[in-house]
């Protein structure tokens, strides 16, 4: 079940930005099982701060949820686009139902992929294994 | 007693018995009020209090049953007849969040929970019959949809109305004949709210749609069903909306069909569409302008840019956006660059900003 | 002369009666309200409900008069609701600090032409403005002209069916707009609708919203805290059952759009253009045999930050009134006229006898009193038992409002905090209440001068508004 994708044992760290405690534990417990380690946090101000630290180890992969406090989620994408050392970072964004239009808004901003909410965590570990093997 | 002395006029006792009287009642009252206000607090922590400790065994439970783990037996060897329903409140909340396989897991650990609540069904407070119906279609809706159609004739619209939307995001498009015939008890409700509701039981349900706007059917509820068919984007519907059409409905079910036909009109749908354009009620001339954008051609052009210049400026956004839909895009550029107050509209227009 | 303090004394009798009379029944209504409204909320998940695809899209006017200080952050966290289709438009009226030139810079602002939908009149617009990374944010520029006449702004560039007419300062919920926009969604009929604003003093607020709410330390405000919660929950949760609730507060209300332009838009020449907007819709619906309902939902919405000292306390509780005079004296057509149904005859009649008139009978036997008193005319039972009414009474109303609170929302999780409150519905009885009623009867005076002054300066600031 563990992952044996990292024989060098550095598991990928994955910065995820959610303000929904229930959706991160889902979230944070499914992709550690995969063998990831995940970095919470509950706002975008947050989350950009954690990747934006010169001390911090670099994150493999982000996953950003749309509607947060502080910072919404199509700024923190921006922010991190425009900072070259993030900028190659995947970024995954979690959009709420109904907003279809956050899609295109996600996508055009430089988003790599998206899962919709209500989400299932297999697909989101899928897609994140998906766009670490690129 | 106006004319009383002094002091027996003051003293009357009359007088401080009512204010004595009075004063009993009201804080006799409120003192209730409280008293059972703080009660029910009292007890509301309790209860969760209970929950979050009953929730912090089920949660790492629940997580290893989803990730394949721990058999579900496991899970549900915790859960006691009396806490059952904390054990179902707390399922709902994760099945609202996922999909898929993972919503599949929960729904198998509810089976064999969901038939204590049955009872609920039937109990004299309409919230908890809402609330029953509600838990039941979030954990189970294939095992007791038809319990839960039933629950649509419920004397609550409260219920009626929960059962109506579980019904609709079931995927189970055998309910709408239901759900239709029960559509003028929501005739409260906003009809884009309703349209979408029917909708998204799937494109099945168009026929009965369809048939339902054929009905000599209250207007209102008629026009919900024609706001459903251009969600779905119903190929057929486009012939029944100039039939109705024709027959001169009420405004609202005109706007409805007027919007149905500029998702779902063709050409042969054209003329009708004209004379809205060119009517006296503005909010039927912008709706007909606007589907005149995408089911018009080339000898409509003229009637859109005029449509700009209309007095009324919810007319003149439709029209011009209809204008750039039908290929008017040069003439907007001339209005854009004009010095003409339309230019605004027309530099709006060209730089997509219309929402 | 004894007969004439006898007749006032019976008036004040009668009045004071009437008056805990009307408030145990509010509060009873607001009692059975609450319980069906906490059921019904378990039972539909109002998220799902206003996110579905069939949400109604809304616009959230903003007005902003040098407001450099915060308009960012409260654009921000305006950017973070949860709602899945709406569109914000701060109308910038003219400030003369930089409150246009921050959000342009922290919003990537560009120029972007944006055709009105409605022609209200307002002051002239100089700029329109779009957000680079946020489309459904725009920034309208425009030359003073106060509150009102912003909002009018901001109406005109709305397309949306609804919209939200907001202060700047004012800090909302994360599911606000869900539950102002829920009874418009429950009732087609629905024209406008409001909520309960409350104190943010002494809050834990972060990120613009508040995290934990604590009693203000300050002495005014603690004051306003009860004052609040017995207006809206045992006031005007009451008024609402009985459709008579004529006041939606400026600091954050939802309406349909169209209908209040077909009114002609907020009335820029009275102080108080939130209450004269709801009055005006009851009328013209009346007037027009339209059906309509005005909601208002009996659950916190908006957290607004309230005066600490007394001077600005009132000066707010001055123009309040003079607000509730002007309107009342415009639509005075309405009192008493059955043709506009509950919120002529009830609405109207609770606030002209109890809003208006009261404060000079309360105070009319404050003076009979204390003259009595001094003059020994009066024994001193009677005295007591008048004040243990007047007392026990205040302090049972403010207690149940308390319990409302402690019903329905449990907004004060401290216990120390609960035992404050109460304690603070006896303080108020001495000096606070004859100090509030002191303010309104300055307000009412002020107000039947038709003194012209009153406009030119407070127009302009619109930072505390009618909770």
């Amino acid at each position: 079940m563990h992952s044996e994708a990292n024989p060098a044992n550095q598991r990928p760290r994955i910065l995820l930005a959610e303000d929904d405690a229930l959706t991160a534990r889902l979230i944070v417990h499914r992709l550690e099982r995969e063998g990831y380690e995940v970095f919470h946090c509950q706002d975008g101000q947050s989350a950009l701060e954690s990747a934006q630290a010169p001390d911090s180890e670099p994150f493999s992969l982000a996953i950003l949820d749309v509607k947060m406090p502080r910072m919404d989620g199509f700024e923190l994408l921006g922010r991190l686009k425009e900072d070259p050392r993030l900028a190659p970072i995947p970024v995954v964004m979690l959009t709420g139902m109904g907003t279809e239009q956050d899609v295109v808004r996600a996508l055009s901003g430089g988003a790599d992929d998206y899962i919709l909410k209500p989400f299932s965590p297999t697909e989101l570990a899928l897609r994140v294994q998906r766009l670490l093997a690129r | 007693m106006w004319s009383g002395g002094t002091s027996s006029v003051w003293a009357s006792e009359a007088l401080i018995g009512v204010v004595l009287w009075s004063t009993l009642v009201i804080v006799g009252v409120v003192a209730y009020l409280a008293a059972s206000a703080f009660a029910m607090r009292f007890r509301n922590v309790i209860r969760a209090r209970r929950y979050s400790s009953y929730e912090a065994t089920w949660e790492p439970l629940l997580l290893e049953v989803m990730a394949g783990s721990l058999p579900i037996s496991d899970l549900l060897n915790t859960v006691t007849p009396r806490s059952s329903r904390h054990f179902l409140r707390f399922l709902v909340r994760y099945a609202r969040l996922l999909v898929g396989n993972d919503n599949l897991t929960i729904t198998d650990i509810a089976a064999p929970v969901l038939p204590g609540i049955l009872g609920d069904l039937q109990a004299r407070s309409a919230s908890r019959r809402a609330l029953a119906v509600q838990t039941l279609a979030t954990l189970g809706i294939d095992e007791h949809g038809a319990r839960i159609a039933r629950a649509l004739d419920d004397p609550s619209p409260l219920v009626s109305m929960v059962a109506a939307r579980s019904l609709a995001g079931s995927h189970h498009p055998e309910y709408i004949v239901r759900v239709l015939s029960n559509l003028h008890r929501y005739s409260e409700w906003n009809s884009r709210f309703l349209a979408s509701m029917l909708a998204s039981l799937g494109v099945e349900v168009a026929p009965a749609l369809r048939s339902f706007l054929l009905t000599e059917g209250n207007p209102i509820d008629r026009a919900v069903a024609a706001e459903a068919l251009g969600l779905l984007t119903d190929p057929v519907a486009g012939d029944i909306a100039v039939k109705v059409l024709t027959g001169s409905p009420n405004r609202e079910l005109a706007a409805a069909l007027l919007r149905l036909l500029r998702t779902v009109g063709g050409p042969e749908h054209v003329s009708i569409v004209r004379t809205y354009a060119s009517g006296r009620d503005h909010t039927l001339r912008a709706l007909a302008l606007s589907a005149l954008g995408t089911i018009g051609d080339a000898s409509d052009i003229e009637v859109l840019e005029l449509g700009m210049f209309d007095a009324d400026p919810w007319v003149a956004i439709n029209a011009a956006r209809a204008l750039l839909e039908a290929g008017g895009r040069e003439r907007l550029h001339e209005i854009a660059q004009s010095e003409l107050p339309q230019s605004t509209l027309a530099q709006e227009m060209i730089a997509g900003g219309v929402t | 002369m004894i007969t004439l303090v006898y007749v006032v004394s019976l008036v004040i009798l009668v009045y004071f009666l009437a008056m805990n009379f009307v408030y145990m029944t509010t509060s009873v209504l607001a009692f059975i309200d609450l319980k069906k409204y906490v059921g019904r909320l378990k039972s539909l998940h109002i998220g799902d409900l206003v996110n579905a695809a069939g949400g109604v899209p809304i616009t959230l006017v903003v007005p902003a008069f040098n407001e450099e200080a915060g308009i960012v952050e409260s654009v921000r966290s305006l950017l973070t609701l949860q709602y899945s289709d709406y569109e914000i438009v701060v109308v910038d009226d003219g400030s003369t600090d930089g409150t246009l030139g921050s959000l342009i810079e922290a919003f990537q602002l560009k120029p972007a032409a944006r055709a009105p939908s409605a022609n209200l009149h307002t002051a002239p617009v100089r700029t329109v403005h779009r957000a680079a990374r946020h489309p459904n944010l725009w920034v309208v520029s425009k030359e003073n002209g106060g509150k009102a006449d912003s909002l009018n702004a901001g109406l005109n560039y709305a397309r949306t069916p609804l919209f939200c007419a907001m202060d700047a300062d004012t800090l909302l919920e994360p599911e606000a707009l869900p539950r102002l926009v829920r009874p418009f969604l429950e009732n087609r009929d629905t024209v406008a609708a409001g909520g309960i604003v409350r104190i943010a003093n002494g809050c834990v607020v972060d990120g613009g919203i508040v995290r934990q709410v604590l009693l203000p330390k300050n002495m005014v405000a603690r004051f306003q805290v009860v004052e609040y919660l017995r207006a809206f929950l045992a006031a005007r949760v009451g008024w609402d059952v009985l459709r008579a609730t004529l006041i939606i507060s400026g600091a954050f209300g939802v309406f349909r759009r169209g209908i209040v332009v077909d009114v002609g838009g907020f009335a820029t020449d009275t102080v108080g253009e939130d209450m004269e907007l709801v009055v005006r819709l009851h009328r013209h619906c009346r007037e027009n045999d339209i059906d309509y309902r005005v909601a208002f939902i009996p659950d916190p919405v908006a957290w607004t930050e309230a005066p600490e000292d007394l001077g600005s306390l009132g000066r707010q509780r001055n123009r309040w009134q003079r607000g509730l005079v002007q309107t009342l004296w415009r639509h005075r057509q309405m009192f008493g006229n059955p043709l506009y149904g509950p919120p002529a005859l009830i609405g109207f009649t609770y606030y002209g006898i109890f809003e208006v008139i009261g404060p000079l009978i309360e105070a009319s036997g404050f003076v009979v009193f204390l003259w009595a008193l001094i003059a020994g005319v009066a024994p001193m039972s009677y005295i007591l038992a008048f004040l243990g009414l007047a007392v026990a009474a205040g302090v049972a109303l403010s207690v149940a409002a308390v319990a409302l609170e402690e019903l329905s929302f449990q907004r004060y999780s401290r216990p120390r905090d609960l035992g404050r409150l109460i304690l603070v519905a006896f303080i108020e009885n001495l000096g606070y209440r004859q100090l509030a009623t002191w303010w309104r009867i300055r307000g009412l005076f002020s107000a039947l001068r038709g003194d012209h002054t009153w406009g030119t300066l407070e127009r302009r600031g619109f930072k505390t508004q009618e909770p």
